[in-house]
């Protein structure tokens, strides 16, 4: 993995509070990282640590290999949880502001703002005071004063809060563009299901400590004692009947078969052809919300072992 | 040389070189168009359009502090009561005495005869022009000055006043009697018999004696001849000072509050922001005070007043001075403050570290101009708080050299020194101070942690 960011053993205390325990992981190049974790669990902290709003009390933070220096802040883009911006100024005037503040000429930085403002078709607002923007417009500036200076790694904190599902589709689409340019973005939502579509790597922490990392594939990937169905079938009866499922249950058409070893998988598909229409038959995979819930529920992992990923699945009722 | 030394100096030099800069390429560049080719915002930017070095982070905060703060409907309130405030100090009282200039005098007809011989001497003694008013009988002359109609009378060789004045009474009428006694007297001793058999230009010698040379061993201590100008000095700097240090409270809890404060420091450091924004407010603080100066002037010279000659104009330079060391002061006092709070709507709760010390002052600055000879507020005009009030006045009453100017100033540098040295600390340290205010200790404790 070619690693853009390498977070190396961070602590941090706030009196008696030890916010970061000992947090390592690496962040890929040219992809969308996903940091999440609990209320409270460390992540705006982390953010802050890795360019330099807040220091640690032991461990680093590494560019491309170097130690980070204060210096370093114009490789990074930030978009704070809480937004900031200045109401009573306008856009193109708070966009020249940061980008220049980020060492921009004044050419440079409202050349780059009005292209950035197209982009979000929002050129003719430009001279709009923020608080005559909606919220998600709002939204769209503060991410163009991340992106201005055209940092290599771009960190945004809950980027999606506040945003109706066309903003999210839009702004999903345009985290999908900055990581084709070959950034590397990192961001901290609580909407899991859009974290699961948009990562392609994620880390869990919980009390300062990494509980989940890796590939989103990989973490969701089930244990292959798992099958989802649809049928046509109205009679389930003959799913107990196959030797080596342990039970089954159903839930709006869709049957999740529990299985007691993977190649009973293909018993079941004989029969479920034998009894009906077969629409759907796959290995279930868990959802990033199972991963994440159980992550932060279970006992932190130490170093660099990750919490055992069993699979969620309810009760099983043998019928 | 101290850290905290070496920004502001670098500061001032950055800023130098960046007009500098600023202006040759103004001279230099053609106009480029704004929009790029389509979809290249995410191209990487040149190198070259990175100017690190030209355009201090510091300075973009106090540009952005005074285009925002003139842009602001209050600050335009202010400059317009400034203006009014000065301009009415100076044409008012110049109004005033001109109109109430003419002097009426109750005389008989008799007496008429004797106040027009002297009338043009007594002007002339008096700096006041006399009208006089010629009634029938001295009981009518009596009555006139009884009912306000005419302030002095003048009856049977008698001066009527209608009640006696304070001794050190330094009142126009005092003036005009003093006058009117003498010439009165003057003239009847030249009327009479001997002198009329003396040669004229001996009497002219008499009248008109050669004043002897006057040998000065030290050089006059310049004041104005009034404490207006002080008066005027204390409630614009009180003003000034409540108005604007609560600015830099208030910029500073907004931008905490607002989160806009993350997204500086992660380009900024805190220091620089500290102080871009007391230097931006500072430029427009500057910019009203100097523009009520010249509206005064130009007020001056319409109205043809003295108040601005010689001395007037070197109080309101020194006025100025004691402004912008006042303000440094009480901006680093409002910073600090703001610093221990995250929520505007806590802000009253730390506005008391600038109002108290401000009325303190102002209360002060009173008993002073009031006459007050009191040792200790000679001493309290060398600690920073009440300096800016103080020392102007003590100075227009020639209570205080230019000696003890300096040396009040030189307390004051070091005091602002060290007040932005503490001031700085802690805002770096609280400023992800989140939730209730924090008590001054636990800030000092959280800077000693930081540095």
């Amino acid at each position: 993995m070619n690693s853009v960011l390498v977070l190396d053993s961070l602590s941090r205390s706030f009196g008696v509070k030890r916010v970061l325990n000992d947090l390592s992981f690496e962040v890929p190049q040219g992809e969308v990282f996903g940091f999440l974790g609990p209320n409270g669990s460390g992540k705006t902290t982390t953010m802050r640590v890795i360019f330099g709003l807040l220091a640690s009390d032991s461990g680093e933070v590494r560019l491309g290999g170097k130690k980070i220096t204060k210096a370093d802040s114009k490789h990074f883009g930030y978009m704070p949880e809480e937004r900031g911006l200045y109401q009573k100024m306008t856009v193109i005037d708070q966009l020249v502001y940061f980008g220049r503040l980020h060492g921009l000429s004044r050419d440079g930085a409202r050349s780059k703002a009005m292209r950035w403002l197209d982009r979000f078709e929002l050129g003719g607002q430009a001279s709009s005071k923020i608080e005559a923007l909606s919220l998600g417009n709002q939204q769209r500036v503060q991410l163009i004063s991340a992106l201005i200076h055209d940092p290599e790694v771009l960190i945004l904190d809950e980027p999606f809060s506040g945003l109706d599902p066309i903003a999210t589709a839009s702004m999903a689409e345009v985290m999908h563009e900055i990581v084709k340019a070959d950034k590397t973005l990192i961001f901290s939502s609580h909407q899991l299901d859009l974290v699961e579509s948009i990562c392609e790597k994620v880390a869990i922490i919980k009390d300062g400590s990494l509980v989940a990392y890796g590939d989103v594939d990989e973490l969701t990937k089930g244990d292959d004692l798992e099958i989802e169905l649809v049928t046509s079938s109205l009679d389930l009866s003959w799913i107990s009947d196959v030797p080596g499922v342990e039970g089954f249950i159903e839930n709006d058409g869709r049957v999740r078969v529990r299985l007691l070893h993977p190649h009973v998988s293909q018993d079941l598909l004989r029969a479920a052809l034998t009894n009906g229409d077969v629409r759907e038959f796959a290995f279930r995979k868990k959802k990033l919300s199972e991963v994440f819930l159980q992550a932060v529920t279970t006992k932190s992992a130490s170093g660099d072992s990750l919490v055992e990923m069993t699979s969620s699945l309810e009760k099983v009722e043998r019928t | 040389m101290p850290v905290y030394l070496r920004e502001v100096v670098i500061f001032v030099l950055a800023l130098s070189v960046a007009v500098i800069r600023r202006r040759s390429r103004s001279r230099k560049k053609a106009a480029k168009p704004i929009v790029g080719a389509d979809n290249d915002y995410l191209a990487n930017t040149p190198e070259q359009d990175f100017r690190w070095q030209s355009a201090p982070a510091a300075l973009l905060v106090a540009r952005r502090e005074i285009s925002h703060r003139l842009a602001s409907r209050a600050y335009r309130v202010i400059i317009i009561l400034m203006i009014l405030i000065s301009v009415g100090a100076i044409a008012v009282p110049k109004i005033i005495s001109s109109s109430g200039s003419k002097l009426t005098v109750a005389t008989t007809p008799t007496g008429a005869k004797e106040l027009r011989a002297v009338t043009q001497r007594v002007e002339k003694l008096a700096g006041v022009n006399l009208r006089v008013l010629v009634d029938a009988s001295a009981a009518i002359v009596d009555q006139s000055v009884r009912s306000g109609k005419a302030a002095i009378g003048y009856a049977d060789s008698n001066l009527i006043l209608k009640r006696p004045f304070a001794p050190n009474s330094t009142s126009s009428t005092i003036r005009v009697v003093s006058a009117l006694s003498e010439g009165i007297q003057v003239d009847k001793i030249l009327s009479s018999e001997p002198v009329r058999k003396l040669p004229s230009s001996l009497v002219t010698q008499l009248l008109s004696p050669k004043p002897i040379k006057l040998v000065y061993l030290l050089p006059s201590l310049a004041k104005p001849k009034d404490l207006s100008l002080a008066i005027v000095g204390v409630i614009a700097t009180f003003m000034l000072l409540s108005t604007y240090s609560a600015w830099v409270l208030m910029g500073v809890i907004e931008e905490k509050s607002s989160r806009v404060i993350e997204i500086l420091l992660s380009s900024i450091s805190a220091r620089s922001l500290l102080l871009g924004k007391m230097v931006g407010i500072g430029v427009a603080a500057l910019t009203q005070a100097v523009t009520a100066v010249l509206a005064a002037i130009l007020t001056t010279l319409a109205v043809g007043s003295s108040l601005l000659r010689g001395a007037g104009l070197e109080f309101i330079i020194l006025q100025l001075m004691w402004l912008l060391l006042g303000y440094s002061f009480y901006c680093t006092v409002g910073a600090l403050a703001g610093s221990l709070v995250s929520k505007v709507e806590d802000a009253q709760s730390v506005t008391a570290f600038i109002q108290i010390p401000l009325l303190l002052s102002y209360l002060a600055s009173f008993a002073v101009i009031s006459g007050n000879q009191n040792v200790l507020l000679k001493m309290l005009a060398y600690i920073p708080i009440f300096s800016p009030f103080l020392v102007p006045i003590y100075w227009s009453s020639g209570q205080m050299g230019l000696a003890q100017v300096f040396l009040a100033a030189a307390v004051n540098v070091l005091c602002l020194y060290l007040t932005y040295r503490f001031a700085s600390m802690v805002y770096e340290a609280t400023v992800f101070s989140r939730g209730k205010r924090l008590k001054f200790r636990a800030a000092i404790k959280l800077a000693k942690l930081a540095s």
